[in-house]
């Protein structure tokens, strides 16, 4: 079961981005990316970067907390 | 990268880029533009330095290398340079903006997290092999402090000389100019004040001059001794100024808001009349003449053990 490590984001929201293979064909590591928060992460790196839990809260992401917008446009999207 | 072909672009609007942001939303016209990665350092540099809107970077690089700049159109119709290792053409995508951060930033801080401007790539092109330039940064000292220190300084230095040419050096190479040390001749009392105004005035001062120590122009502001020693006898703690919710950079690790603060300006210059002056003192200039060297050559002597 796979969730965002920055925002706790469900399965759902995940993208399988790319799929990294050796020379034989075998899988070596895959990309994800959160459709939630925008994060994106490779599942061979190290549990501070890509485990919820284990990541420092300084670095996780509340996609309903109101972030500073950087020059708020007229329409936002 | 944000998804395959998409990524965020961080400008505030105190950039060049960030007005063209804001003009081409405010329109609803789109803006095209080419990030030229991997370049000439005279390039970079000028990249990176705070000129006026109206001045162009290119013709800056060009001139400093005395030689010009071999310029090419990219496939959005961009003036670009030929021969950059990596071109990323792109478009943006008004009204979006995304999850960014945080990122690690020169003030030795991470930025938290922001939602910036978001582009659709429209074409990559790089030579072969291509070199992806980057940079250290981080807590100073950094290449990014050794590569941005000067560029920073000498913009502020020209922009001041222009008005108050009593200016004699700048020193801006502390986090990008966070505090900055400015030595001028006093042409009346309080000039000085005025001078720090006018730097706080500058392109770059707008956002970044958050400390500004004032020092006489017998004091070397890239001298950190002679700025202490300036500081140590020259200021009253009544005569400094703090002008408070200024607008500064939004990655200043100190801000109560992000993309506001207050400024300080210590006038470290000494006082001239009307001002009163320390009452019971004088400040000792260094001897110089004939007399003195007669004596360093007699020091001298004694200290290489010739008087037998």
């Amino acid at each position: 079961m796979i969730s965002c490590p920055r925002c706790q984001a469900a399965q759902d929201k995940i993208r399988n981005e790319h799929q990294g293979r050796d020379a034989q064909g075998d899988l070596v590591w895959t990309i994800y990316h959160c459709n939630a928060c925008e994060f994106t992460w490779r599942d061979s790196e190290p549990a501070t970067s890509i485990d919820y839990d284990t990541r420092e809260a300084f670095f996780r992401v509340d996609p309903e907390k109101p972030y500073p917008v950087i020059m708020p446009p007229a329409q936002y999207k | 990268m944000q998804a395959p072909g998409e990524f965020t672009l961080l400008s505030i609007p105190a950039h060049d880029m960030g007005r063209h942001i804001m003009a081409a939303e405010k329109n609803n016209v789109p803006l095209k533009i080419s990030v030229m990665l991997g370049n000439h350092p005279a390039m970079c540099m000028f990249a990176a330095t705070p000129v006026g809107y109206e001045e162009s970077e290119f013709a800056y690089a060009s001139q400093m290398m005395g030689s010009p700049l071999r310029l090419t159109k990219s496939g959005n119709g961009m003036d670009i340079l030929a021969d950059s290792e990596i071109v990323i053409e792109a478009e943006l995508m008004n009204g979006v903006r995304t999850f960014e951060g945080p990122f690690g930033e020169f003030p030795g801080s991470y930025s938290g997290v922001r939602k910036i401007p978001r582009f659709k790539v429209t074409a990559i092109s790089h030579r072969d092999d291509p070199i992806f330039e980057n940079i250290y940064i981080g807590r100073g000292w950094t290449e990014h402090d050794t590569l941005i220190g000067l560029n920073t300084s000498a913009p502020i230095y020209a922009q001041l000389k222009k008005d108050f040419p009593e200016v004699v050096a700048v020193n801006a190479l502390y986090q990008h100019g966070l505090t900055g040390v400015i030595s001028v001749k006093n042409r009346f009392a309080g000039f000085a004040k005025s001078v720090a105004m006018r730097a706080l005035g500058t392109p770059h001062g707008t956002m970044y001059l958050k400390n500004l120590i004032m020092v006489d122009d017998d004091v070397d502001p890239f001298d950190l001794n002679e700025v202490m020693w300036a500081l140590s006898t020259r200021t009253r703690a009544d005569d400094t100024i703090v002008i408070p919710n200024m607008p500064l950079i939004p990655i200043d690790p100190a801000a109560e808001i992000a993309g506001k603060g207050h400024r300080l300006i210590i006038d470290a210059t000494s006082f001239m009349p009307p001002d009163k002056l320390g009452s019971d003192s004088k400040i000792v200039t260094p001897p110089a003449g004939p007399e003195i060297d007669e004596i360093a050559k007699m020091i001298q002597v004694l200290q290489n053990g010739e008087n037998s």
